[in-house]
């Protein structure tokens, strides 16, 4: 990209008085600043440079270092296409950065995660209640120094086989943040965390003024286990099963991109086949995933049909894709610099079959839906959603694309095989549920039509890099001669080393923009990982799209996101 | 025979007692295939429960279809994925709701035992907090896997007590 290389060189020459240290890393722009000018800065690249998205928001902490903490912020441009980090240094005992919420409505969110898991302040957000932890959690969990298995139990534990102890009085995990009504006539519900119609565990608390919406609260982290904890405990390669478990309905995406981090550290090129069937798999993932969503949005207004249909031909997936990874669900398929193995005998032929009953399956859900009276008026002007406010909020993906961009990864910066499909990338009319109902459709519909090319220039081939860095040697040598038993050996038991540095990839997972933003120390397990989940950030902007709309509009509206529990609360 | 007032074991008649056993095993035969599952659904394995209850595993076939969505009203409790200590007392209340008789699965390793996930965050088993029925390990299990679960649980409430009454009828 031209302009986005001019703009970055524009954005080092314009903001280089103000940073400490500037330098280009795997073809982001990092800029390292004090504390102070953090808002300046920031406010200029958005406004002066027009970087209007903001990404993520993270920490990493040196514990032997001082200042301890690294606050990294990702910036991105949703006209030039590049990405920008901020760093900045804060202490151990003065752990205080100055908010951006005025700037980006979407860091109100993140900021929250940030304070609860490293303590890092935020001055002037003013709500930093806990979100992935709960009420009366003490300590930061990913600071270093937090045990990892030191736990916080709610609810007291059995002590024997078949006794319960007596129920007194269960703590609230959260503290909603209104409890009276503007109005006098207005309610206060409470919906979630295990409701029947909406698929993952959020809590929205919502007040309503008859059948309307006046305000939400919304809730997450029900589902946090600990995921960049876990991490840290692991080698490079033995916690790809947690990377998985993210987005459980394109576990592929997660891996490839995963991958993808930790080989631009590494500085590893993929062989041709593996980087067309990896483009291959996650497209396959994406089907997979908005075949989920949207049979799972439909089941909930009623459209049981629909959802036979779509978990039908999933399940042809599923066990497709088993065949070729050796699971259902959790693949785990993605290796640094390859993949678990190849395509077992007669793998492509089936895609095709396959392929042609989705095309029958989704024309009948199509057929029965589109045009459906009862559909439209759930869906049509319901939960509408600006381009100005989706941005500002960093949405991304689909529910991006609904408003009328069309933004997306794979073709804004291609990665894998991306550059050389020929694919469209729909978009919506006004971002409301039906356009993104629509959206998903159409994507499955794409995502068709590169997996049919692909199949057709898919090279021969090496799966793996030959790179004795990351790739096992081949069982028979490592049987039969020395170096390689040392180097099976090595890699197995002290984890793949990788360089020292940070990264941060990007891909277009089946929600949005999922990125890793990964840091070795230069050993076998890396010092962090962070995920930049879409469905978190969508979860910060869902009040937009709930008030001033009925009760009942929460389950489509809420459907229709895709909120994937895994990769929200990780 | 008074059914509120037990009579002593060795004052009880032979045909009392096959009444008994014949009562038992006649209840446990309506109530095996009369499960009503309650799905508290969290994680990944929510994605096997939806193949598993949709055409092509069918758990209609096993009498064990119909979700309940309120607790009140169910007699399975099914734990779909992993749970974290945020979410025990919302668990907690939930299978304090449910009426008697009530069993519980475990579906999938992370609500057996936490499975992969030791750390703060997940609670390690939902068993530490109510007692369960039955385990299905897996992550996440295949649809066959839970299909046998659900015939072992059935094998389970057939052959066990069905007090109707009062605890000894």
């Amino acid at each position: 990209m031209s302009t986005g290389a001019n703009l970055l060189e524009r954005v080092q020459s314009g903001l280089g008085a103000q940073a400490l240290e500037t330098g280009m890393a795997h073809g982001i722009l990092v800029l390292q600043i004090a504390a102070e000018s953090l808002v300046p800065v920031a406010g200029r690249l958005k406004q002066e440079f027009g970087f209007d998205l903001f990404l993520d928001v993270t920490a990493t902490d040196w514990p032997q270092r001082r200042p301890r903490f690294d606050v990294v912020y990702h910036f991105y441009s949703t006209r030039d296409f590049v990405r920008v980090r901020l760093k900045t240094q804060v202490e151990e005992a003065d752990p205080t950065v100055d908010t951006l919420v005025p700037l980006y409505g979407s860091a109100r969110y993140m900021e929250r995660e940030c304070h609860e898991m490293y303590g890092i302040r935020f001055r002037g957000n003013d709500d930093l209640r806990p979100l992935l932890l709960y009420e009366g959690f003490v300590g930061h969990p990913l600071r270093k120094d937090y045990p990892k298995q030191r736990e916080q139990p709610l609810v007291p534990y059995r002590r024997e086989a078949m006794s319960l102890p007596p129920l007194t009085s269960l703590p609230n995990p959260i503290r909603p943040a209104f409890t009276q009504g503007l109005t006098p006539g207005s309610v206060i519900v409470n919906i979630g965390p295990s409701h029947p119609a909406t698929h993952g565990t959020i809590q929205i608390v919502a007040e309503i003024s008859g059948e309307r919406v006046v305000r939400t609260d919304v809730h997450c982290g029900y589902l946090h286990r600990g995921f960049e904890k876990e991490c840290e405990s692991h080698t490079w390669h033995n916690l790809i099963p947690y990377v998985d478990r993210l987005n459980y309905c394109s576990a592929l995406i997660n891996d490839f991109a995963y991958c993808e981090a930790v080989e631009k550290l590494m500085g590893i090129e993929l062989t041709p086949r593996c980087r067309h069937l990896r483009t291959l798999l996650a497209e396959y993932s994406r089907i997979a995933d908005h075949l989920t969503c949207v049979a799972a949005a439909l089941m909930e207004m009623g459209a049981m049909t629909a959802f036979l249909y779509m978990v039908t031909i999933r399940d042809y997936v599923y066990e497709h894709l088993a065949a070729a990874t050796g699971a259902r669900v959790t693949y785990t398929h993605g290796r640094i610099g390859g993949l678990g193995r190849d395509l077992p005998e007669g793998w492509l032929e089936r895609l095709e079959e396959i392929l042609a009953q989705m095309d029958t399956f989704v024309g009948r859900v199509h057929g029965l839906v589109d045009r459906n009276r009862i559909f439209i008026d759930r869906m049509r002007d319901v939960g509408v959603m600006a381009t100005a406010d989706a941005i500002d909020w960093g949405f991304s993906g689909p529910v991006l694309r609904s408003t009328g961009v069309a933004r997306d990864v794979r073709k804004d910066t291609p990665y894998l095989a991306y550059a050389e499909l020929d694919f469209e990338v729909p978009v919506g009319i006004k971002g409301d549920n039906y356009d993104r109902y629509y959206v998903r459709m159409r994507e499955m519909d794409e995502s068709m039509h590169m997996i049919r090319q692909l199949v057709d220039m898919l090279p021969d081939g090496p799966i793996n890099v030959d790179d004795r860095r990351c790739t096992l040697p081949a069982k028979h040598l490592v049987y039969t001669e020395i170096e390689s038993l040392i180097n099976h050996f090595k890699l197995i038991i002290e984890g793949i080393q990788v360089p020292k540095g940070e990264a941060y990839s990007y891909v277009e997972g089946a929600n949005g923009e999922l990125g890793f933003y990964v840091v070795s120390a230069g050993s076998g397990a890396p010092w962090k990982v962070h995920c930049r989940s879409p469905s978190f950030v969508h979860m910060g902007g869902l009040h937009l799209m709930l008030e001033g709309y009925q009760l009942a509009d929460i389950i489509p509206t809420f459907g229709s996101i895709n909120m994937i529990g895994g990769e929200c609360d990780r | 025979m008074s059914a509120t007032t037990p009579l002593p074991r060795q004052q009880k008649s032979a045909a009392f007692e096959y009444l008994t056993t014949r009562k038992d095993e006649f209840v446990g035969w309506a109530r095996k295939f009369s499960l009503f599952p309650y799905p508290f659904v969290t994680a990944c394995c929510a994605m096997e429960f939806m193949s598993v209850s949709s055409t092509l595993y069918d758990t209609d076939r096993f009498g064990a279809a119909l979700p309940r969505f309120t607790p009140r009203q169910s007699d399975l409790l099914m734990v779909v994925g992993t749970v974290s200590h945020k979410q025990t007392p919302i668990l907690r209340k939930v299978y304090e709701q449910m009426c008697e008789p009530k069993w519980v699965m475990a579906f999938g390793v992370c609500a057996s035992s936490g499975g992969f996930y030791q750390n703060y965050a997940a609670l390690p088993g939902i068993d530490k907090i109510i007692p369960v029925d039955l385990y299905i390990p897996g992550c996440p299990p295949r649809p066959e896997m839970v299909i046998d679960g659900i015939m072992k649980l059935q094998d389970k409430i057939a052959g066990e007590r069905h007090p109707i009454i009062n605890q000894d009828f």
